[in-house]
């Protein structure tokens, strides 16, 4: 299959943005097309991008510097010729934090909370505005850890740019610290820091 | 905002149908997930299997194998 990479690092929006659009006009077969990016902003207007051309995207953080964000570039006269003015929006992420403090959703069924946190986890990466940091505690550490089927979503959000933090004394409680599968480890003062900081604390 | 792109998208009456269908294709490792219904069907009950649209006949194989009860299969972007 055609493929074509962009280094992007060290360039702000809309370079970015603009030099994929370009680049989407060079195939003529299907391919993939990876840009490097350096900010989460970068790869948010990317996949905005990717959005109104209709083709799949996918995006991984790298490095705390260093984003990938990889299109399945599908050459047709409409996506392709259309010259769209630039998106670039300044960041898709407000000044929410999301604060998870159990594996369950609510209370009154252990089997169907489990079943509501993995679909809010999973609706969370739909919102137009992405939270700034889901934080994990008690047993809410499950989720980021080997095993949990939130995972991939928690995985979708960080490459998005969202801090995902997991309380390290309760890592350490359910003997998880060498099973944490996504995100950092945090203490209760980053974690009250953030809550404090935060425009709103939603807590599913 | 993650990208979207097609998915197929099977929806159920109930709740019990569905987790039902999540358990049976989970032990067979068939393809897919449960999600929050999108919002675009929200008739069905308020859970779905989602999966790429090319394993559309695995899943269908697995639901008449399984006798699992659904409500029908739709490809929505999403």
């Amino acid at each position: 299959m055609f493929s074509k990479s962009l280094d992007m690092t060290g360039k702000q929006c809309p370079i970015p943005v603009v030099e994929a659009n370009k680049s989407f006009k060079t195939f003529t077969v299907p391919g993939t097309l990876e840009v490097l990016v350096d900010n989460e902003t970068a790869v948010q207007n990317l996949i905005k991008l990717a959005g109104s051309k209709s083709f799949e995207v996918a995006s991984e953080k790298k490095s705390d510097k260093l984003f990938s964000v990889k299109f399945s570039v599908k050459p047709t006269s409409e996506t392709l010729e259309a010259d769209e003015p630039t998106v670039c929006i300044p960041d898709m992420r407000g000044g929410n934090v999301v604060a998870i403090s159990s594996c369950y959703m609510g209370s009154g069924s252990d089997e169907l909370g489990a079943i509501l946190m993995k679909g809010f986890v999973y609706a969370l990466l739909q919102m137009e505005t992405l939270p700034s940091a889901v934080l994990l505690y008690n047993s809410g550490v499950k989720l980021s850890c080997e095993g949990s089927d939130s995972l991939e979503d928690l995985r979708n959000l960080e490459s998005m740019g969202v801090e995902v933090l997991s309380c390290g004394t309760c890592l350490d409680f359910f003997n998880l610290k060498e099973k944490l599968a996504v995100g950092g480890v945090t203490n209760m003062y980053t974690i009250v820091e953030k809550l404090c900081g935060a425009s709103s604390v939603i807590k599913p | 905002m993650r990208g979207k792109s097609l998915k197929l998208i099977v929806t159920f009456k109930g709740g019990t149908d569905a987790l039902a269908f999540e358990r049976y294709c989970q032990a067979r490792e068939v393809p897919g997930r449960l999600i929050p219904t999108p919002r675009a069907l929200s008739e069905s009950c308020g859970l779905a299997w989602m999966a790429e649209p090319e394993f559309r006949k695995e899943i269908e194989k697995a639901a008449q194998e399984g006798g699992l009860v659904f409500e029908r299969f739709v490809e929505l972007v999403c």
